[in-house]
């Protein structure tokens, strides 16, 4: 091996320490950025997948056109990759009904789009696949026919989202193309995805159907595929989309910045500490070049380290990561790379590196032999003012010097200074965004219950959902009487609710309130109308119309109590028989046939279990509407996704700082071994290995506190402006949220500082400690 | 022709009115072979002169010429080039590579360029600098007299026109000095090696046929010596 080759190799294996802090530094910078783009990359892939899953690979569709001609020019379009023919076929009708259901047919095997219940896929014409929902409604059943068509299969979804046909039962099967068909759908993908949205104007310019638009602004004759468009980034929408871009630019400059500063920093240290020897070989006749040479040979052995390592330790963090994910919100994600991102990342990772070790292979090239032997170069000194009184009143002596070191070398702290303030602005500004984001999506649950459920009073449904056994608690209510009417109050006409509670409840109910009768409770708070009491509450058909009146209350206990919080206004409550009765009456006396609707409230610690149940429900019932909130489920999701979400942003946010503060950690370090002359002569004039310290130690409180200064101010304004911006709304009447001043976190901020000056000033006073620094003045002279 | 021509060299440090005249309008002129001592007190100005002739620092003004080339008309490459090949410099303090061994700190300024070919030179170098057995070592594995051996051996290897020395033995024993001297000498008789010599002990500079006299930047005398 050639002694220049050598020399950089022995440098890098007999400076172990110094080699392994500078790989240390410039890996956290590549695991910070290979790990964006993994992330990103594992994340569109997913995005992806869930797309295809869900609507299909196609990118749009052109709905309910006349297959003649227009086939024939998508088909000659080089811009289209492929095309599948949906047509509609006719309408089939079902033995009991008139009700017909419309059979979509198509050439092409049906099996990718649908995910099959029961059954197989058609395979020859006169077969049909139907959906489920077709199934319960008409009672179908696999091997039945309808017309002359087989149902051989029952899906439960599919990816041909076609709005044409939307709210109409329908049925699928294989058929030959019908030239003459007026009402086929074509879906078109393309050879370029991201040219999508002009194609697809071209397209429907061609075909004539470009100003067909439905009353809601969207083109009922084209339904562009948005959720894969979206996942490829694609988007019809300029601003949104120069709007994510740009948070993204800003997002990678940011972090870009904050590795460029890490590994100059780190690349600044070790070259710096070797400049005697770029000295000597420039003294021996090595020049300028020579130098630069060996720099970068020794940044490449370094990049040609840390770049696979940081890739395979970026790669594990984000399965970890994600698998973490998975577990936590049943998610089947899978790390994947896309070798484009990966080519991406890898080239951000090398300009990072590159613009990273320019500056400093530079300055060690141009370093003056004769500098470099005396060690002069390595203190550049300006002017600062003589005294600092107030620092020395404060801090000492050695406070004073340590204030003068950081005025006169501040340019040595720089990117020090500058990392860690993007930590700590990071901090604040994310953990107020996630504070934000966590309140304004504030969990409320419907009055003090878990889950409910409103629909039309359905005896089967109700009995099932009081079978599932996943529930501590469950409210029954009645509540479809509404035109009620009184004279009794002191105000003209009020509203008064009816409503039955379960026997359970009412039972409860009138345990608190200490009856034993069985009269009729009349809620009636005492904020609201006085109801006259001894007097009658009439029940009528139309409200303050007391000649439609049928049913008559004459003893009612009377109680400003609610039940679990579940009366707001003025409400009647009775029995389940009563109310079914007086419901009776109501019918009868009511001309329009109404359904009574039922409310269910349920306190449940199984809301889990109880979900699954309740969904199976729902698919039993298709026709029933029934409108099911589980509000507990609902937040242990929202819980758990903001608990995902604050793991892996504070995970990020914890690596940029401890990249800092290994970034600060290896300059405390360099700095200690290129001022040891520095320190020699402090020593020999009586300065003691204490004192030293002391004002080592003091230098790193002035950099955390400039630290403070500049991080604290710029995430204050950034986030005051956010506020601002958060602010501005067009619906003067929405009430908006503001972002909240982020105290706290400045706070925490603080904390941490503290936290990081103590374990700085302690690497000082052990570096210190250890040093034989008055030895150090001996080798001043060349 | 001489091997080495200074003509009006002034270096001057500091700036604005905190002027300080290190060189002050320096001629000189070195034959080849010659073995030069220069002396002076503290200050005096003898190691500047000495780094400005080996190229490490910069004149003020005035031209310095080796083998009739214009050292400081030159860019970097050639300057540095003309530096490995013409000039070889001692320090006070070696300025060995720690990371390297004793042959590869030699070789070093030869391999700068290329893949070092003069095996029997080297050879030569050695024995005549008594490093037999201590090609293997690192500079920390040897004792001031060796590792100032190793940096004459490296000033040496690319048969440089001027052998410069800056206190050469300013940081060994008296009995290391005498032979460090003895060394330079039968270099200086053996190869012709053409040495400038900057020493503030006189003794040491009667090892040297010629020895010039500096104080406040002027040479004050410059004299042959028998």
């Amino acid at each position: 091996m050639r002694i220049p080759n050598k020399l950089v190799i022995n440098n890098l294996i007999k400076n172990k320490k110094q080699t392994f802090t500078t790989l240390i530094s410039i890996s956290l910078a590549c695991i910070l950025l290979f790990s964006i783009g993994i992330a990103f990359s594992t994340f569109k892939n997913n995005n992806i997948k869930e797309s295809i899953a869900y609507r299909g690979t196609y990118h749009v569709q052109f709905n309910d056109i006349a297959y003649k001609d227009n086939y024939e020019y998508l088909n000659n379009d080089s811009n289209i990759k492929d095309i599948k023919v949906f047509q509609n076929h006719s309408s089939i009708f079902t033995n009991e009904s008139d009700e017909h259901i419309t059979l979509i047919t198509t050439p092409e095997d049906l099996t990718p789009y649908f995910h099959l219940l029961a059954g197989n896929i058609p395979k020859h014409d006169k077969e049909i696949i139907i959906s489920s929902n077709t199934a319960s409604n008409y009672q179908l059943q696999i091997g039945e026919r309808i017309d002359e068509f087989t149902i051989t299969g029952i899906y439960n979804t599919t990816i041909l989202y076609d709005k044409t046909i939307k709210n109409r039962f329908v049925a699928y099967g294989r058929y030959p193309i019908n030239p003459t068909n007026e009402h086929t759908t074509f879906y078109v993908t393309y050879k370029n995805i991201s040219e999508s949205y002009n194609l697809i104007q071209e397209n429907a310019i061609m075909l004539g159907i470009d100003n067909h638009k439905d009353p809601l602004g969207s083109h009922n004759h084209i339904s562009p595929n948005t959720a894969i468009l979206k996942a490829y980034g694609v988007t019809d929408d300029d601003l949104a989309r120069i709007r994510s871009e740009l948070i993204l630019a800003v997002i990678l400059y940011v972090l870009s910045l904050f590795c460029i500063l890490i590994i100059y920093n780190s690349f600044s240290i070790s070259l710096s500490e070797r400049k005697s020897s770029f000295g000597a070989l420039r003294s021996i006749g090595a020049s300028i070049n020579h130098i630069r040479i060996l720099v970068i040979k020794e940044i490449t052995i370094l990049g040609l380290i840390s770049i696979p390592a940081s890739f395979l330790l970026s790669y594990s963090l984000i399965y970890l990561g994600v698998n973490f994910i998975n577990s936590m919100i049943k998610t089947s994600i899978e790390v994947y790379i896309y070798p484009s991102f990966l080519l991406l990342s890898l080239l951000f990772v090398l300009f990072t590196i590159i613009i990273s070790a320019i500056t400093p292979a530079r300055a060690a090239s141009k370093v003056s032999p004769i500098a470099a032997l005396t060690k002069q170069n390595n203190m550049r000194v300006k002017k600062s003012k003589e005294h600092y009184p107030f620092i020395k009143r404060v801090f000492g002596t050695e406070g004073e010097v340590a204030y003068k070191n950081i005025k006169r070398n501040g340019k040595k702290y720089t990117s020090t200074i500058i990392s860690l303030s993007i930590s700590v602005i990071l901090f604040i500004i994310t953990s107020t965004f996630i504070n934000y984001i966590i309140s304004t999506n504030e969990y409320e649950r419907d009055y003090n219950y878990d889950i409910s459920i409103y629909m039309t009073d359905h005896e089967d449904i109700i009995n099932r959902i009081k079978s599932i056994k996943a529930y501590q608690e469950l409210v029954l209510m009645n509540s479809s009487i509404r035109s009620v009417s009184s004279d009794n109050f002191l105000t003209d006409s009020t509203m008064v609710n009816i409503i039955s509670l379960d026997d359970k409840s009412l039972r409860e109910y009138k345990h608190e309130l200490n009856i034993t009768t069985d009269e009729a409770i009349l809620y009636n708070p005492s904020s609201n109308n006085q109801y006259i009491n001894n007097q009658s509450i009439k029940i009528c058909r139309e409200f303050s119309n007391l000649d439609t009146c049928f049913y008559e209350f004459n003893n009612l206990t009377i109680t400003d109590k609610t039940y679990k919080d579940l009366f707001l206004m003025p409400t009647i409550i009775l029995s389940e028989r009563v109310y079914n009765q007086i419901y009776e009456e109501y019918l009868s006396a009511n001309k329009n046939n109404s359904t009574d609707s039922v409310v269910i409230y349920i306190n449940s610690k199984k809301y889990q279990k109880f979900d699954n149940e309740m969904q199976t429900i729902i698919r039993n019932y298709p026709n029933v509407e029934i409108s099911y909130s589980n509000t507990a489920l609902e937040n242990h999701e929202k819980i758990v996704q903001y608990t995902t979400m604050c793991v892996i942003i504070y995970s990020v946010l914890g690596f940029i700082t401890i990249i800092s503060l290994t970034g600060m950690l290896s300059a405390i370090n360099a700095n200690l071994n290129i001022r040891e002359t520095e320190m020699s002569i402090l020593r020999s004039i009586g300065f003691s290995k204490k004192r030293l310290a002391r004002m080592l130690k003091l230098e790193s409180v002035f950099i955390l506190v400039k630290t403070l200064l500049i991080s604290i101010p710029v995430s204050s304004i950034l986030i005051l402006l956010l506020r601002y911006a958060s602010s501005l709304q067009s619906d003067p009447t929405v009430r908006v949220k503001l972002i909240e001043f982020p105290w706290i976190y400045i706070g925490i901020s603080i904390i941490i500082t503290i936290i990081i000056t103590f374990i700085a000033t302690s690497f000082i006073g052990k570096k210190i400690r250890k040093k034989n620094i008055i030895d150090s003045i001996r080798s001043t002279s060349v | 022709m001489e091997v080495l021509s200074v003509k009006n060299l002034s270096k001057i440090y500091g700036i604005h009115g905190n002027e300080v005249k290190a060189l002050n309008n320096i001629n000189l002129d070195v034959k080849k072979g010659e073995f030069i001592a220069i002396i002076g007190s503290s200050g005096s100005g003898k190691s500047t002169l000495l780094h400005i002739i080996g190229g490490v620092d910069n004149p003020t003004s005035g031209k310095v010429y080796i083998n009739g080339e214009d050292l400081y008309a030159l860019n970097d490459n050639k300057q540095s080039l003309l530096r490995r090949t013409e000039i070889g410099l001692i320090y006070q303090f070696y300025n060995l590579i720690p990371t390297l061994n004793v042959r590869e700190n030699i070789i070093l300024p030869s391999e700068i360029d290329g893949k070092f070919k003069d095996d029997d030179y080297l050879q030569s170098l050695i024995e005549l600098l008594e490093l037999t057995n201590r090609e293997k070592h690192l500079p920390n594995e040897l004792s001031g007299g060796q590792q100032q051996r190793v940096s004459i051996a490296r000033a040496m290897i690319n048969h440089p026109a001027i052998l410069l020395c800056d206190e050469p033995t300013g940081n060994l024993d008296s009995k290391n000095s005498q032979e460090i001297m003895r060394l330079l000498k039968e270099a200086n008789l053996k190869y012709n090696q053409t040495i400038i010599m900057v020493t503030h002990d006189i003794s040491l500079a009667n090892y040297a046929n010629r020895l010039i006299h500096i104080e406040d930047g002027v040479i004050i005398s410059d004299e042959e010596l028998a």
